[in-house]
């Protein structure tokens, strides 16, 4: 009597995914496995953006280096355009990354054979969670208005209030571009065949948007633009409410508060 | 959860239709509740705009759900409503058996063929068929 033996490919798992898996109690399947395989591969399209912002800094860098006279005569509209670049770059890098995701995400759910979802619409502050969405609004929008109003009551001369409104319009160019970005992943389809999977899917809708919002970019245009244009004692307040705030955003988002919900509960 | 299931016989419409209207019958859904948009849904489920747009329709025909402009569709308190007169109703009809003496299964029976004699379109606004 012959016997035959019939090897099953097993599922290759990469730490990576089984790590996050074990974090949020949801099993290992398929899915999930391939939809990390196309997270990996999407976030290669940040990388030009990531190289690019860097170029930026360090040619403002050098020339702050190479001209020290430049630090005497005050920040020009130029140097704040360019130190603004970099934090603005990474954030679309990410979000075209983010985009990416996206679309190889949709591929793979268009090959599943059943698709679930929740009747209910999804909301920002269901995915972010309400402490987030504080750190998101006073980390953004709040620093659009906080320095609007800086410019308003400080700036005393033209050459100030040009390079005051140029602060404004980067940080209300990143906040603009985070909004859409947010937008996107809020409102991007469900990618999933069964209960688990739809929880793995709001775990990662949140984990995107958490990353995108971190109030680490504010804070580098602010570093980078304002050192030289704002007095210390208005520049020096507002960074350390900054710091504060990725402090929290951190800490809040590993988990680490306890009695905190980490993410507003969605109906199952 | 509303699932689809891809191989099912049951046309894709009917599938998200009749898990609305469940959940709203059983109250998982409560009155005021907002569902998702159209478009959502249907990337959500892979389906075309047209199959969910079309559920939602007879949804809102069956008095389940009405649009409220800007605010979306809505489940509606009719719903619920429909369930309680439902509940009441049978209520009655046990309270009549009983005082007429018909025991349980004939009047199960007797249920079942009025039921089946009354379906279709008008006697079974859920069914959108």
């Amino acid at each position: 009597m012959s016997t035959s033996t019939v090897v099953i490919p097993r599922t290759r798992v990469d730490r990576r995914t089984a790590g996050w898996a074990r974090r949020f109690g949801l099993p290992v399947t398929p899915l999930l496995v391939r939809r990390f395989a196309a997270r990996k591969r999407a976030m290669w399209v940040s990388v030009p953006f990531a190289v690019l912002g860097l170029a930026l800094a360090g040619i403002n860098f050098a020339d702050v280096i190479t001209d020290p006279d430049q630090a005497r005569r005050g920040m020009t509209v130029a140097a704040v355009i360019c130190g603004a670049l970099f934090p603005v770059a990474l954030v679309l890098g990410a979000v075209a990354g983010l985009e990416r995701q996206a679309r190889a995400e949709q591929r793979i759910a268009e090959d599943l054979p059943d698709r679930v979802t929740r009747p209910e619409p999804v909301r920002v502050a269901l995915v972010l969670g309400r402490v987030q969405l504080a750190v998101f609004l006073l980390a953004y929008p709040g620093m659009v208005a906080y320095w609007t109003v800086v410019v308003l009551l400080r700036a005393e001369d033209r050459p100030e209030l040009t390079v005051g409104w140029a602060v404004v319009g980067a940080l209300t160019l990143l906040t603009l571009v985070v909004a859409v970005g947010l937008a996107r992943v809020v409102r991007r389809p469900a990618v999933a065949e069964d209960g688990s999977s739809l929880a793995a899917d709001d775990e990662l809708r949140t984990g995107d948007a958490r990353t995108l919002i971190l109030p680490v970019y504010p804070m580098l245009v602010v570093l980078l633009t304002s050192t030289r244009a704002v007095s210390l004692d208005l520049l020096l307040p507002a960074l350390a409410a900054m710091g504060l705030l990725v402090v929290l955003a951190v800490v809040h988002g590993v988990g680490m508060l306890r009695g905190v919900r980490t993410r507003a509960p969605v109906p199952r | 959860m509303i699932r689809l299931d891809a191989s099912s016989p049951v046309p894709p419409y009917d599938q998200v239709r009749s898990q609305l209207a469940r959940q709203i019958g059983d109250g998982g859904l409560v009155a005021g509740t907002r569902l998702p948009t159209v478009r959502k849904l249907a990337a959500d489920l892979g389906l075309a705009v047209n199959t969910v747009a079309r559920a939602y329709r007879e949804l809102e025909e069956a008095g389940l759900v009405e649009t409220r402009g800007r605010a979306g569709t809505v489940v509606s308190a009719g719903g619920q409503v429909s369930r309680q007169r439902a509940q009441q109703a049978a209520q009655q009809y046990a309270g009549l058996v009983a005082q007429l003496g018909i025991d349980v299964d004939e009047a199960v029976r007797l249920v079942q063929a009025a039921l089946a004699a009354g379906r279709g379109p008008a006697a079974d606004p859920t069914s959108g068929r």
